[in-house]
């Protein structure tokens, strides 16, 4: 698949010609709203040791509770696990 | 009256605590409010002795259907079909696979466009292959299941060579050597040519159709539900399995280069909602599979109108027991931990049982062949005694016995263990016979001989059993907190409450310990800082060598505790016993101990089998206007459409959002059609008006309206022919009202090895002239 978008890409085509690579929706111009990880609720926080968000107290203790196994589940769910 | 009047004060003291309590927190109405309500329900607890809450909970549970696909019959294929040319509509989605000829008001079949390869167990050589809804438990093979699909577009022909072998085999057709049959296939939104090209080529070199029509699916969609296709103006939203697209059509034409793609659709969501319920129960890793996952979100997703405050109904504890749906997963009741200790505790005691009844035959064998052994030495004592030296000197030697001393010797030894064996089965025999009832407290005249018997016998046990070297009663060491329990209530309540200060002592210290172990993996806190110091220390001391006095003391050994990062543990295990005496002495005296810790067990075993669906029901949908929920870099739906509407100039735009139209698998989740009007109306100007459709059945309405399209007369003219295929090259396509704008691969596509041609500037410059088709490729054929 890469191989044919690239292929494609690749072509002279004019300005206005459709293609396949050209249709992708742009980025988002808003910021990403921020969702706890554990609850799915808006959040504020960040656990600096997980890098998880968290909207409350009480998620924080949770949070930090968990095995690393799903630590990084989690941030994989909203591919966050490699900015570091 | 007493209850209510009761009910009354206890509520009214209730509410004066709780706002006590929560002054600081219940600061609006709102939650005083619902702080109310939850008393309520406190009261109505507190006077009904038994809390009806099971009822309550029981109406919100499920069970998984995990319904199996019924594998496609295969049809007759009628005269009638024979040799008129009837199309063959297929709508070659990334989910389904929908198949019908264009006279029937339904697609034949649907199923879903997966290919599952494994070893037939007959013979391993060759590969069994199962298509669509003959795989009978999707989950079993997932691993090895494959689509002709990537993304939206085909990328593995051979695969779809095998679909389309099931496609015509289940319709019966049984022509030689060709399908005779126009086919009119749906293709993904500017799908490239090199993917047209293959795919009319393996329909005209494999199966040898007559002719072939591509068209967009959304499209077809559209034909089927606006009242004048053929000048209709109209943004067309196709939520899919894999992707979603926002099509701007402007009088009847597709406005191509304006289309925008998204990559996320029901897929997306199903994998989302299976990764979020196995992260949140990894106990139950392998239950949440994609099908339940996408079982789920069939019956109870919905598109959240507000997500935002939506989101924040689901914080509070009320509106979650209201509306959470709970999934039981299948659990059998043995499992239970209680249960299993039981059946364990069950199956020891047998082995204990089996074991002595063992050991007692033995026992008995041991004491009948000493015995025996006893008599013959017996009577040669007598014939000792008799003095008949002779015959004695023979049997003694036949004995390998040496002499008369020897003899009595052996007997005296075969006596006494004799004896010792004998004591042991009555001690045995009583300890089986009489467990519980000790008769040796009760006076002899209560008792019937029988008992009398049973009496002796267990006072001969009990002095014998005080005699006999006791190997097994061994010094236990035990804690005797069990021996003080007081008998007068309120040294009762001191002693209980002693005990759990203990308990609750010896936890902060595990608590205390496990916060050291984990402030020492970081750095830079005390406890890690401190630890190096000690280090620092110990290291200089043996350095200087002076005087080691290290050891005298032995408190100096500590040292090595306290640097040690998991300080501690290994007296632990002693700890786990101290708690678990002092539980099992609170569980009997502490009723409040008993309460808490039944409670947990209770909920443990069914509660533990179940799913919770809560804030899952809004947030999984919600990925379709939030994709950056997981980690996609695109638009959601709305902003596209915002993105796409602002290319165009208004008037247009004002004519387009009069006819937002909705269709694709997604578009059947609930709600869709009513947050794309609010977030139209955030969009659009003031007052202006727009009206948005739903498909009428979003996922088959585009066979539908193909099918349609198909019976009408305009559709020959659009079919690319054999003819057609030959001449103007394998990627032509014939534009109409519902197909991609065909656009011939520009002229370095001849560079690539495969389509290099001897005749090259020949072609190409004869082809810069016209923006007609090429007929390059036709070179290669």
């Amino acid at each position: 698949m890469k191989q044919i978008i690239q292929m494609e890409r690749s072509l002279p085509w004019k300005p206005d010609h459709p293609i396949y690579s050209r249709i992708d929706a742009p980025p988002s111009f808003k910021p990403a709203k921020k969702y706890s990880d554990l609850s799915g609720l808006p959040s504020l926080y960040t656990d600096p040791m997980t890098k998880l968000r968290y909207s409350s107290g009480e998620e924080y203790t949770r949070a930090s509770k968990l095995p690393s196994d799903i630590v990084t589940g989690l941030l994989q769910l909203r591919k966050a696990n490699n900015l570091v | 009256m007493v209850f209510s009047s009761a009910g009354l004060f206890i509520g009214v003291c209730h509410l004066c605590l709780v706002l006590l309590f929560y002054g600081t927190k219940a600061f609006c109405i709102n939650s005083i409010f619902i702080y109310i309500r939850n008393l309520n329900k406190e009261i109505y607890i507190f006077m009904m002795t038994e809390p009806k809450e099971d009822d309550v909970e029981e109406q919100n549970i499920f069970t998984f259907q995990d319904n199996f696909p019924v594998p496609d019959p295969v049809y007759d294929y009628p005269e009638s079909l024979h040799n008129n040319s009837m199309p063959l509509v297929i709508d070659n989605g990334t989910f389904e696979c929908r198949v019908g000829w264009a006279t029937d008001s339904k697609p034949r079949l649907t199923f879903r466009n997966l290919i599952a390869k494994q070893k037939s167990k007959k013979s391993p050589e060759s590969l069994e292959v199962q298509i669509g809804n003959d795989i009978s438990n999707l989950e079993v093979i997932r691993w090895q299941l494959k689509s002709q699909f990537d993304r939206n577009i085909i990328t593995q022909y051979d695969s779809q060579e095998q679909i389309f072998d099931y496609i015509f085999s289940h319709l019966g057709i049984n022509t030689v050597g060709s399908i005779d049959h126009p086919i009119l296939l749906t293709e993904a939104i500017c799908n490239p040519n090199y993917c047209r090209n293959k795919m009319s080529e393996l329909l005209f070199e494999c199966y040898h159709v007559p002719s072939v029509t591509y068209g967009i699916d959304a499209m077809f969609s559209l034909h089927k539900n606006h009242p004048c296709p053929e000048t209709a103006n109209a943004l067309v939203l196709s939520c899919g399995y894999n992707t979603t697209h926002i099509i701007p059509v402007l009088d009847g034409q597709v406005q191509i280069q304006d289309c925008r793609r998204i990559s996320i659709g029901g897929q997306h969501m199903e994998s989302f909602l299976q990764r979020v319920l196995q992260l949140k129960y990894p106990g139950h890793f392998a239950h949440i599979t994609l099908s339940r996952a996408a079982e789920i979100i069939r019956k109870h997703c919905k598109i959240s109108m507000d997500y935002g405050t939506d989101i924040l109904n689901w914080a509070s504890e009320v509106y979650y027991l209201d509306n959470v749906v709970k999934y039981q997963l299948p659990y059998t009741a043995a499992t239970s931990s209680a249960l299993v200790q039981e059946a364990q505790k069950e199956k020891r005691l047998q082995q204990i049982k089996r074991l002595k009844q063992l050991n007692a035959k033995r026992r008995e064998e041991k004491l009948a062949e000493e015995q025996e052994q006893l008599n013959e030495l017996m009577t040669l004592h007598e014939m000792y005694e008799d003095e008949d030296d002779e015959t004695l000197q023979c049997a003694l030697q036949q004995h390998g016995i040496s002499s008369i001393e020897h003899l009595q010797e052996s007997i005296a030894k075969l006596g006494a263990s004799i004896q010792r064996i004998r004591l042991k089965i009555v001690l045995e025999e009583v300890e089986s016979k009489t467990i519980g009832t000790d008769l040796l407290g009760m006076p002899d005249e209560m008792l019937t001989p029988d008992q009398q018997e049973q009496k002796r016998r267990q006072r001969l046990a009990k002095t014998i059993a005080s005699e006999m070297p006791s190997k097994k009663n061994k010094p236990e060491k035990k804690l005797d907190l069990g021996d003080l329990v007081p008998e007068d209530p309120e040294a009762l309540q001191d002693w209980v409450k002693d005990l759990r200060k203990q308990r609750q002592k010896i936890l902060d210290a595990r608590v205390a310990r496990k916060q050291r172990k984990a402030d020492m993996t970081k750095r830079r806190t005390h406890a890690s800082q401190q630890r190096m110091k000690i280090i620092t220390e110990l290291a200089r001391g043996s350095r200087k060598k002076k005087e080691d006095t290290f050891g005298l003391n032995d408190d100096d050994w500590n040292v090595y505790k306290e640097i040690n990062k998991d300080a501690g543990d290994s007296d632990s295990e002693a700890e786990q016993e101290t708690i678990d005496e002092l539980e099992t002495l609170l569980r009997e005296y502490d009723p409040e101990f008993k309460e808490s810790n039944d409670m947990n067990k209770l909920v443990d075993v069914k509660e533990y089998y179940r799913l919770h669906i809560g804030v899952e029901q809004i947030r999984v949908p919600e990925l379709l206007f939030q994709p950056s929920m997981i980690g996609l870099d695109q638009a959601g739906i709305a902003e596209t459409m915002a993105f796409i509407l602002s290319k165009f100039s208004p008037e247009d735009q004002d004519r387009m959002v009069q006819f937002v139209f909705l269709t694709g698998g997604c578009a059947s989740l609930p709600n869709f059609k009513e947050r794309i009007e609010s977030e139209l109306m955030q969009m659009r100007p003031f007052q202006s008006s727009f009206r948005v459709f739903a498909a009428d059945d979003p996922s088959l309405d585009a066979w539908s309206g193909a099918q349609q399209w198909a019976l009408s007369p305009a559709f020959e003219a659009y079919s690319i022919t054999r003819a057609d295929y030959d001449e103007k090259g394998r990627e032509y396509l014939k534009e109409h009202f519902a197909s991609n704008q065909y656009v011939p691969t520009p002229k370095q596509a001849m560079s690539s090895p495969a389509k290099t041609s001897p005749i090259k500037g020949l072609i190409s410059a004869s082809s810069t002239a016209s923006t007609a088709p090429m007929a390059t490729s036709t070179t290669t054929i």
